[in-house]
């Protein structure tokens, strides 16, 4: 499929200012605005980007640990860093985090996450059924990793997905750690979309590094599911950061491996490169964006840092424990 | 006697039992190269290469993983990283464990211990991680028959009673609290062993009001105790280390002396073991003019970051409940 050039350069811009977002995030770690372990997405931005580029506006993506990326292109980035903080502006009042943020009432089409690994599986095929059944043309886009794969759950969704035909898409993000341990200590097969097969649900494997090769995949993967297939999209990563922002990352064994994919296999260089070849971005336009991203975040972060931290009657309002206060008891 | 941090009694512990008995094993989510999920096993996979799993995310499969084995004849140490993440694992626990005994008429036990984080890092004021990272489950698994639950709060306590659990042939829920694996404590050099029956702790003698504080309030009731000297209040203190088989005798004893107790715990108030020991001193004590009081957390899930602390029981509670009970 051909991409118009308004396209390609959309999802250099979101590539270009996911990939500055991680490493600002990073760096809020370090200065101590985010207190909560930050799964930085360092060098697999482009399975966010991919996703969201390929889905309209009106469909829905759950999001997992490692997605940030994907979601400050579907909520307001400052809301979301002061999410990050623990701010008051945040989209939750800042009690959200990433792993329990969502947007189901707004623009955004974010779905209740769960910070339980693999839960969101057979939840999401529960929700692509109740949007078929509503008769909504919509279609849902959950992220696990590698690690997630490994709950039961799952497979029990892939079950009643492939039975009960249901518009979903399954991102696995196959970054080949789960915290501290290796893919080869999880299973014995790296390709985890194998284990969809037995269900009849079709997969597909991409090179994270490609966010072209990524987008044609998610492309093919939303026409599936549009005609209610579910089916799984596994993107090959790997992980460049330790498991959270600042881990002693000593147990990893493969630092040859990501020293040189971060030469050879950076989603943003290899993506760069191709816009530069068919002449549709130039040097300038590189640093001038890369310039203006920085410079936005930059301020964003500020503003998070001087918002304050949420109040009791923000958070805990009853109707928002109860959605009948009423009926629930007291606090 | 040396000063250790939480995380090092429970990996002491555990060595020194797999030492002791070659039966005793370790599985979990990153066991080899993390020492566990929150680094509680620090060194014992380099003592014990081939009793350590590394298991997949999969709670559910390997809990059960750990039933089967205890059914055979070994005694496996399942780490489930955070209390929260037991839903995942509860019919492992609850219709899978506690049942083995009953399901052979005693012909065969079920000896695991089931370790878990309990509450949230935000108890004392820090950052938590919200609603799935933070919960105290002790309540939740009270109420079936066949299971023991521990919850220790002090370095030293939390090493004896995982010994004991280890050794005990039930399956037990060992709980340390989330919020302080970075506390440390005096340890006993030599090698020591709290039972599991008749644990509860008399931290405080006192003979106006008595006060049990299950885990993680145990230091801010310490603390309460103090301030509440100053006015002139002698409290007792007990922090019961065992939930399941609960020390009885020293709490009744206590309140019949007092006559007035309060109970304070991090879980939500609603449907709480405190509420269990409220009611089996009212039911002992029955006819006695006694007065009482719960503290737990507001019936409210637990937000991300400092509003965690919003929701938890502190020291100005447990002395306001104090004072309120010694004016009536
Ligand atoms: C049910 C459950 N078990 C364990 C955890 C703790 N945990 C958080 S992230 C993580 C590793 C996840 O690995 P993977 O799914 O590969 O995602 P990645 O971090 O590599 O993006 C674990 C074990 C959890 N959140 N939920
Ligand atoms: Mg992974």
């Amino acid at each position: 499929m051909e991409y118009s050039k308004q396209d390609l350069l959309d999802m250099y811009y979101h590539l270009v200012n996911g990939r500055i977002f991680t490493g600002k995030m990073s760096q809020a770690v370090n200065d101590g605005h985010i207190r909560i372990s930050y799964h930085s997405a360092y060098g697999e931005e482009a399975t966010s980007i991919a996703v969201v580029s390929a889905l309209r506006k009106t469909d829905w993506i759950v999001q997992s640990h490692r997605v940030q990326p994907a979601s400050i292109m579907r909520l307001d980035p400052y809301k979301f860093i002061c999410e990050l903080f623990g701010k008051r502006d945040g989209q939750h009042f800042g009690t959200g985090y990433d792993f329990h943020l969502s947007d189901m009432a707004g623009d955004g089409r974010l779905g209740v996450p769960m910070a339980t690994l693999g839960s969101v599986v057979p939840m999401y095929v529960g929700f692509a059924w109740a949007l078929k059944q509503q008769k909504k043309d919509e279609i849902a886009v959950v992220f696990q990793g590698d690690g997630a794969l490994s709950e039961g759950v799952c497979y029990e969704a892939f079950n009643i997905g492939s039975l009960y035909k249901v518009p979903m898409i399954l991102v696995i993000n196959n970054n080949n750690w789960a915290m501290t341990t290796p893919l080869n200590r999880q299973c014995v097969n790296p390709d985890i979309s194998d284990r969809a097969k037995p269900f009849n649900i079709p997969t597909q494997i991409v090179d994270g590094s490609d966010l072209l090769a990524l987008r044609q995949a998610m492309d093919k993967a939303v026409v599936l599911a549009r005609n209610n297939e579910m089916n799984v999209v596994e993107v090959k990563n790997l992980r460049w950061d330790a498991h959270y922002v600042r881990q002693n990352s000593s147990y990893r064994d493969d630092m040859d491996e990501i020293r040189d994919a971060m030469v050879n296999k950076d989603c943003v260089k290899i993506y760069e490169n191709y816009l530069l070849k068919k002449n549709l971005i130039d040097q300038e336009y590189i640093d001038k964006l890369k310039k203006d991203c920085a410079a936005h975040i930059d301020e964003l972060i500020q503003r998070a840092a001087a918002c304050e931290y949420p109040r009791f009657e923000d958070v805990y309002r009853k109707e928002c424990i109860y959605t009948m206060p009423e009926t629930g008891g007291d606090l | 006697m040396a000063k250790m941090y939480l995380n090092r009694a429970i990996a002491a512990a555990v060595a020194e039992e797999m030492a002791r008995d070659e039966r005793v094993f370790l599985l979990g989510e990153d066991i080899i190269n993390c020492g566990g999920g929150l680094s509680t096993y620090l060194g014992v996979p380099e003592k014990f290469p081939d009793r350590c799993l590394d298991m997949p995310i999969a709670e559910a499969g390997y809990t059960y993983f750990g039933v089967g084995a205890a059914v055979a004849g070994l005694r496996p140490i399942v780490d489930l990283m955070f209390s929260d993440f037991a839903t995942i694992c509860s019919d492992a626990i609850s219709n899978g464990s506690a049942k083995v005994a009953f399901s052979t008429q005693g012909k065969c036990g079920c000896p695991i211990v089931f370790v878990m984080a309990n509450g949230g890092r935000g108890t004392y004021g820090n950052f938590g991680s919200g609603c799935h990272h933070s919960q105290c489950v002790e309540s939740w698994f009270q109420n079936v028959p066949g299971l023991k639950v521990v919850a220790p709060y002090y370095p030293a306590d939390v090493k004896g009673l995982l010994k004991a659990s280890i050794r005990d042939d039930d399956p037990v829920i060992f709980l340390f609290h989330e919020g302080s694996t970075g506390v440390s404590g005096i340890v006993p050099d030599e090698e020591y062993v709290i039972p599991l029956t008749n644990a509860a702790n008399i931290l405080q003698e006192g003979d106006d009001i008595t006060i049990v504080a299950i885990q993680s309030m145990v230091p801010i009731a310490v603390k309460a105790v103090e301030t509440l000297k100053k006015s002139g209040i002698n409290a007792e203190l007990i922090d019961p280390r065992v939930l399941i088989p609960l020390d009885e005798k020293k709490i009744i004893d206590s309140v019949r002396k007092t006559g007035k107790l309060v109970v304070v715990q991090e879980a939500p108030r609603r449907g709480s073991f405190g509420g269990e020991i409220v009611s089996t001193v009212v039911e002992k004590l029955n006819g006695q003019n006694i007065s009482v009081k719960r503290l737990g957390s507001l019936n409210a899930p637990i937000g991300n970051g400092m509003v965690e602390y919003f929701l938890v029981p502190k020291e100005e509670d447990i002395v306001n409940a104090v004072k309120e009970l010694c004016q009536k």
